[in-house]
C-alpha cells in the first residue's frame, strides 16, 4: 500500500499556464493565462519532479518499458497506480495555524446583480411551467429560488458570483445555505492577479533585441503571505517515490517557463461535512469531467434520464444540472512528441441534481461512500489507458437539496 | 379582460464574446460581428415568414433581407406569434442558423486555395463538420401571454429571467474525429488552432501532420494576404476569415496600422487640396505611392488597402492610389531587410524597398515643409466598446404598470429608437462620411441595440465619446417613457502591432471598470504602451451634475482641452512627470486645497510663458472643479486607487491622446 501524502504547493514566484493556443515570439505575440489549472498539470509536475528526484539515467526513460521502479508513475498506455485524490480545485490558503482548501464556485449559486444577495438555486418543483425552452434532454427542469424576487414579487436578475468559495462558504453550500459575504467568498483578486510581462528575444551575436520579437506572457501571481493568508495549492497523492525528508528542500517544475514551487508534505487540512441524503441529491464537480456525451455524465441514460451508479447499485434519475462552459483538456505527449487530443470537458463547479429513480430513500452512508471527493467517472466504464480517475478529474463533492 | 393569444419568445445566438475575440486582424473582428450579425438575421427571417411580430431588434416584415444583411442585428431576438407554435417557429430558426452556419463552412472548405475537398477526404470532410456543427449555441424560451394574465411587464420579466436559467446548462457535445483507419474517435487531436481555444487545425488525409500540410501548402508566400507567418487555424477560424466574399460582402477593413495613421492621411488629404496639381507635395505623395505599389507586388503583399470610410468617400480619385497604401508602409521600419524577410518568406529583399523606403524619406520631409505641425505617421489607435446601462432592467421598468397594448407600443418605440441610433446615428457619428461633417477617423465593427464596437484615431477619440453617449440619451429621450437612459464606454489604446485579442480583452476590461467599479454612466480607458506599460482608468462623464455633456467641465472636454495643450505646446509633458513624482509626497497632504495649490504651481511652471493667463483660466474653470469632483464618491468601495491616482492618470491619457501616441 502506498503512503498518501498531503502536500501544500506555494509557488516561488509567479507561475505560467497557457490556454490552449499556440505560442511562439515572432508569431502570436501574446500567451494568455488559463488558471486556474487543471489537475492534469499537477499530475504531470509530480511525474516529473519523481523522475528528477528518483532516475539515474533519463535516456533509459525514452525506451519503452521504464524500469519498473517507475510502474506506478509509468506510460500512457501502462495502467499507472500513481493516483490523486481528495484534490479539490486545488487552490488553498494557508494561514498561521491552518490550511483552507478554496473552491470554485458552484453554478447553482446566483447572486443578485446589483446587491451582495446570495441564493442557491434548485430544481423547480413546477414540472409544467407555461414557459418553455430549449433543453437538450426533455424533461429537465429550470433552476430557481423562490425568494429571489424584488420587492414587487418579480425575479431578480442573477448572475454567477465571481471569487472562490471559503471553508465556511462551502459548509454553507452543502447544507443548502447561502453564503454571505468574505468571509464565505475570497474575491478574485486576492487569490491571483494576472500579471502580463513583456519579452524579447535577444541576438546572441550583437546582444541586442530581435526585430519583431516582443512578446507578453501572462502570469499569475498568487495572493502571498504579506496578505493575511499565503495562496497555493493541496494535493493528496499516493505514492512512496516522491521525496519528503523534511531537511531537504521540495522542488516541483509548475506549469510553464520552468516556473517553480516548493511543496510541503506534511499539509493538512478538514475535508467538508458529510450531509445526510434522502431522496435527492446534488453532485457538484470540483474538478473537470469528460464524458463520451458532451455535458451528460456516462452512466445517465439521454431518454430516460435515468442511470446506475456503483454498479447498479444505487439508482438515479438526472432532474436538472447546472454546467458551464466546456474547457479543453489535451496536453503534449513527450514520448510521443506530439499534442494529446484535446476532450472538451464539463468545467469544475458544474452541479447535477438527482432524485432516486424509484421514489425510494437513499442509503444516506453508502451513497456517501460512492461519492464523498471521488471521482465521477468511477461510475462510468473507462477504457484501461484513460487514467481519468488517476488524474484527478470528475472528483465530486455531495450535497442536498 | 380580452386575453391575447399570442405567444412571446426570447431567441439568442452565441457564443458572441469568444467568437469575436477570436481575431488577429481587424478584418477578422469585422467578419466574426457581420457574420454573427447575419445569422441573427437569418433567424430574423424565420420568425417573420412565420408571421411573428419582431419588437427586439425593430424589424418589419417585408423588410429586404439585404437591408437585414449589416452588422447591426443583435444576437438575441425577442417578439410574438399569433396562434402559433412560437416553439416550433424558433426551432425551425435554430435549425435555419445551424444549417446556416455548417452549409457556409462547408463552402469554404471546398474552395480551391486548400487543395481538398469534403467529398474526397474523409478526415478534411469531419474536421470541418464536427467544428462547425458543434459550435454555435443556441437558447430560446417560449410563454403564452395568456399565462401572466396579459400582464406583459412580468411576461417579459419572466422570459428575461428563463433566459439566464436555460444558459445556466450550457450543454455541448464532444468533437469526433477519424483515425487514418478510418475509426472514429473522441476529442480532435494535432495542433492547436491559433485563434480559437481548443479547436484543432484543419488538415487533410494525404498529409500526415497537420505542421506540414500549413506550411507546404498553406503558409507560402503567395497567400500571405489570407495566413499569416505561423499561422495555423480550425474551421471556425478559417470560416471567420473567409466568409465575407460568400455573405456578398465587398467591404474591406482598414489594418490597425492604418487606424493608427489615419490623422497622416487626413493632414495630406487637407494639404493636398489645398495645393496645385504640380506641386512637390503631389509629387511626392505620387512618388511614394507608386513605389511602395511596385515593392508590395514584387513581394505578394497586399494592395489597395482599405482606409476609413469618410476618406475614402472625399478624397479626390487621384488621392486614392495613397489612401489605398497600408499604414505600415508609412513606418520606415517596415522596409528594414530583416522585417521583410520575416514578413514576406523573402530570400533577398528586393531593391525596391530601398527606392519605397527612401519616397517615404521625401514625403515626410516635404510634409513638413508645407505644415510644420504635421506630426509623422501614429503608431497608436483606440477601439471602443459602448453599451447601454441596465437596459434590461430600464426596458421592463417602462412597461411597468402598463397595459398590454401600450406597453407592448412603448417597447416598439424603444426599439426602433435604438435601431435608429444604431444604424443611422452611430455610423454619422463615428465615420462622419456625410458630406456637411468633418470627415471622422473612425470605423464601426457593429452597432446594434444599445451596444457599439468601433476603431478610431486617437485624435477624434474624445469627440467620439462625447457624441455617442449624448445621442444614445437623447436618441431614447422620445419614447414617451418617464426613465433616463444612459451608457457606459471602455476603450483601449494600443499600438498598432499589439495582439488584437489582448487589445480587444483590454476594451472589454475597461467597460467593466466603468459600469462596475464607477458603477455606470462613466468611461474607462486602458492605455497599453508597448513598453509593457498597462494602466486602466477612467471617470464619471461627467461632473457637477448633469450638465456635462457640452459644458466646459466636462470630463471629456477638460481632458480634450488638456490634449490640445499638451498638442500645440502650451503646456509641456514635465507637467505630469513631475506631479507623478511628487505623488506620494503630495498623498500624505491632508488638504485638499493645498494639493490643489501645488497642482496649480506645478502647471504653471511647466506652460508657454506667453499663455500663462490662458492655462490658469482652463485650471481654474475647469481642471480644479474636475479634480474635487473626483473626491466624491465615484468607485466603489474596496477599490485602491486614490483620487490623486485617478486624477493623474487621466491626465496622462489626455497627454498620450494630445501628442497622438509619440511619447
Amino acid at each position: 500500500m502506498k503512503q498518501k501524502l498531503k502536500l501544500f504547493i506555494r509557488p516561488n514566484d509567479v507561475l505560467f499556464f497557457r490556454d490552449g493556443r499556440p505560442f511562439d515570439a515572432g508569431g502570436d505575440y501574446t500567451a494568455r493565462l488559463a488558471f486556474p489549472p487543471t489537475p492534469v498539470t499537477f499530475y504531470g509536475a509530480i511525474r516529473a519532479a519523481i523522475l528528477g528526484q528518483k532516475a539515474s539515467n533519463f535516456s533509459q526513460l525514452k525506451t519503452k518499458p521504464w524500469p519498473t521502479e517507475f510502474n506506478s508513475i509509468g506510460l500512457e498506455t501502462q495502467k499507472r497506480t500513481l493516483c490523486i485524490s481528495d484534490f479539490g480545485l486545488a487552490l488553498a490558503r494557508k494561514g498561521a495555524k491552518k490550511i483552507q482548501r478554496l473552491y470554485p464556485i458552484p453554478l447553482d449559486l446566483a447572486k443578485n446583480k446589483d446587491e451582495d444577495d446570495y441564493f442557491i438555486l434548485s430544481p423547480s418543483p413546477d414540472k409544467d411551467s407555461a414557459i418553455s425552452m430549449n433543453f437538450p434532454i426533455s424533461g429537465l427542469r429550470i433552476l430557481h429560488n423562490a425568494s429571489a424576487l424584488d420587492a414587487k414579487g418579480n425575479p431578480l436578475i442573477l448572475e454567477t458570483p465571481a471569487g472562490f468559495l471559503t471553508e465556511s462558504g462551502m459548509k454553507k453550500y452543502l447544507n443548502n445555505k447561502a453564503p454571505t459575504g468574505s468571509k464565505d467568498i475570497m474575491p478574485t483578486h486576492d487569490v491571483f492577479e494576472v500579471e502580463p510581462r513583456v519579452g524579447i528575444r535577444r541576438d546572441n551575436k550583437t546582444n541586442t533585441a530581435e526585430t519583431g520579437y516582443i512578446y507578453t506572457l501572462e502570469f499569475a501571481r498568487l495572493g502571498n503571505a504579506w496578505r493575511e493568508y499565503q495562496i497555493g495549492f493541496v494535493m493528496e497523492i499516493n505514492t512512496d517515490l516522491l521525496e519528503t525528508d523534511a531537511a531537504k528542500v521540495k522542488l516541483l517544475r509548475l506549469g510553464g517557463e520552468a516556473r517553480s514551487a516548493v511543496y510541503e508534505a506534511d499539509a493538512d487540512w478538514v475535508n467538508p461535512d458529510k450531509p445526510t441524503i434522502g431522496t435527492k441529491f446534488k453532485l457538484t464537480l470540483l474538478t473537470p469531467a469528460i464524458f463520451k456525451n458532451g455535458w451528460l455524465p456516462d452512466f445517465i441514460d439521454p431518454n430516460s434520464l435515468c442511470g446506475p451508479m456503483d454498479n447498479g447499485k444505487i439508482k438515479v434519475k438526472l432532474v436538472s444540472a447546472a454546467v458551464g462552459k466546456y474547457v479543453g483538456i489535451g496536453g503534449w505527449d513527450i514520448q510521443e512528441g506530439r499534442a494529446k487530443p484535446v476532450r472538451r470537458a464539463v468545467p469544475a463547479g458544474s452541479v447535477y441534481f438527482f432524485e432516486s429513480a424509484d421514489d425510494t430513500q437513499f442509503d444516506s452512508d453508502k451513497l456517501i461512500q460512492k461519492v464523498y471527493l471521488k471521482s465521477i467517472h468511477e461510475h462510468s466504464n473507462l477504457s484501461e489507458d484513460s487514467n481519468l480517475i488517476e488524474q484527478g478529474l470528475g472528483l465530486t463533492i455531495i450535497g442536498a437539496w | 379582460m380580452k386575453k391575447s393569444n399570442d405567444t412571446f419568445f426570447l431567441f439568442s445566438i452565441g457564443p458572441v464574446q469568444e467568437f469575436l475575440a477570436a481575431a488577429r486582424r481587424t478584418r477578422d473582428l469585422f467578419a466574426g460581428s457581420y457574420l454573427l450579425s447575419h445569422l441573427a438575421g437569418q433567424a430574423a427571417q424565420v420568425f417573420l415568414k412565420g408571421k411573428a411580430k419582431l419588437i427586439f431588434p425593430n424589424i418589419k416584415k417585408g423588410e429586404e433581407i439585404k437591408k437585414l444583411d449589416t452588422a447591426s442585428i443583435p444576437n438575441r431576438i425577442f417578439g410574438s406569434v399569433s396562434n402559433g407554435n412560437a416553439e416550433a417557429l424558433a426551432e425551425q430558426a435554430a435549425t435555419q442558423v445551424r444549417g446556416g452556419f455548417t452549409k457556409l463552412a462547408q463552402t469554404i472548405a471546398n474552395e480551391k486555395l486548400f487543395g481538398v475537398t469534403t467529398e474526397k477526404d474523409p478526415i478534411w470532410k469531419t474536421f470541418w463538420l464536427e467544428q462547425s456543427a458543434k459550435f454555435l449555441q443556441i437558447y430560446y424560451v417560449t410563454c403564452p401571454a395568456a399565462a401572466f394574465e396579459d400582464n406583459y411587464a412580468r411576461l417579459y420579466r419572466e422570459l428575461d429571467y428563463a433566459l439566464g436559467q436555460r444558459k445556466l446548462l450550457r450543454d455541448f457535445e464532444e468533437l469526433g474525429w477519424l483515425k487514418a483507419n478510418g475509426q472514429p474517435e473522441l476529442g480532435q487531436p494535432g495542433l492547436k488552432c491559433s485563434l480559437v481555444p481548443n479547436l484543432s487545425v484543419v488538415y487533410p488525409q494525404s498529409y500526415e501532420s497537420p505542421k506540414r500540410y500549413w506550411d507546404e501548402h498553406l503558409l507560402k508566400p503567395k497567400n500571405r494576404h489570407e495566413f499569416r507567418k505561423n499561422e495555423r487555424l480550425s474551421a471556425i477560424a478559417i470560416t471567420k476569415r473567409k466568409c465575407l466574399p460568400h455573405l456578398a460582402v465587398r467591404e474591406n477593413f482598414p489594418s490597425t496600422s492604418t487606424l493608427a495613421a489615419g490623422h497622416y492621411y487626413r493632414n495630406l488629404l487637407e494639404m493636398w487640396k489645398q495645393t496645385a496639381a504640380d506641386s512637390d507635395l503631389r509629387k511626392t505623395i505620387g512618388e511614394f505611392a507608386s513605389k511602395v505599389n511596385t515593392l508590395t507586388g514584387i513581394i505578394s503583399a497586399p494592395q489597395n488597402s482599405a482606409n476609413y470610410p469618410a476618406l475614402q468617400k472625399k478624397a479626390p480619385d487621384d488621392f486614392k492610389t495613397f489612401l489605398g497604401i497600408d499604414g505600415d508602409w508609412l513606418h520606415s521600419e517596415s522596409y528594414s531587410e530583416e522585417r521583410l524577410k520575416n514578413e514576406y518568406g523573402l530570400e533577398n529583399v528586393p531593391h525596391e524597398a530601398g527606392l519605397a523606403k527612401s519616397a517615404l524619406d521625401s514625403l515626410i520631409q516635404t510634409a513638413n515643409r508645407h505644415d510644420p505641425g504635421c506630426r509623422p505617421p501614429g503608431k497608436y489607435y483606440a477601439i471602443l466598446y459602448f453599451d447601454g446601462d441596465k437596459m434590461g432592467e430600464k426596458l421592463t421598468k417602462i412597461v411597468e404598470d402598463k397595459k398590454f397594448d401600450a406597453a407592448r407600443t412603448l417597447h416598439t418605440n424603444a426599439s426602433a429608437a435604438l435601431r435608429e441610433f444604431s444604424t443611422e446615428t452611430v455610423p454619422r457619428i463615428v465615420e462622419g462620411v456625410a458630406d456637411d461633417v468633418t470627415p471622422r477617423l473612425g470605423k464601426v465593427i457593429y452597432s446594434g441595440g444599445d451596444d457599439v464596437l468601433a476603431f478610431c484615431a486617437l485624435e477624434d477619440l474624445f469627440e467620439i465619446l462625447r457624441e455617442l453617449r449624448t445621442e444614445f440619451e437623447k436618441h431614447l429621450a422620445n419614447i414617451g417613457a418617464d426613465v433616463q437612459f444612459h451608457g457606459s464606454v471602455g476603450v483601449a489604446i494600443a499600438h498598432h502591432q499589439m495582439n488584437l485579442q489582448q487589445v480587444l480583452d483590454a476594451a472589454r476590461n475597461s467597460e467593466h471598470f466603468a459600469k462596475e467599479t464607477l458603477e455606470r454612466d462613466a468611461l474607462g480607458i486602458a492605455l497599453l504602451k508597448r513598453s509593457g506599460e498597462h494602466s486602466t482608468t477612467g471617470c464619471k462623464w461627467y461632473i457637477n451634475d448633469k450638465k456635462y455633456l457640452e459644458h466646459e467641465y466636462g470630463a471629456l472636454q477638460v481632458l480634450k482641452e488638456f490634449a490640445g495643450m499638451i498638442d500645440s505646446g502650451i503646456v509641456a509633458t514635465g507637467f505630469i512627470y513631475n506631479l507623478h513624482a511628487e505623488k506620494t509626497g503630495l498623498e500624505g497632504i491632508l488638504q485638499e486645497e493645498d494639493v490643489l495649490q501645488e497642482i496649480k504651481r506645478l502647471l504653471l511652471r511647466h506652460s508657454d510663458p506667453n499663455k500663462k493667463e490662458e492655462v490658469e483660466n482652463y485650471f481654474t474653470r475647469s481642471l480644479a472643479p474636475f479634480f474635487n469632483e473626483l473626491h466624491r464618491p465615484n468607485l466603489k468601495n474596496g477599490i485602491s486607487m486614490s483620487v490623486l491616482t485617478q486624477f493623474i492618470d487621466l491626465l496622462e491619457v489626455a497627454q498620450f491622446v494630445g501628442q497622438g501616441g509619440r511619447q
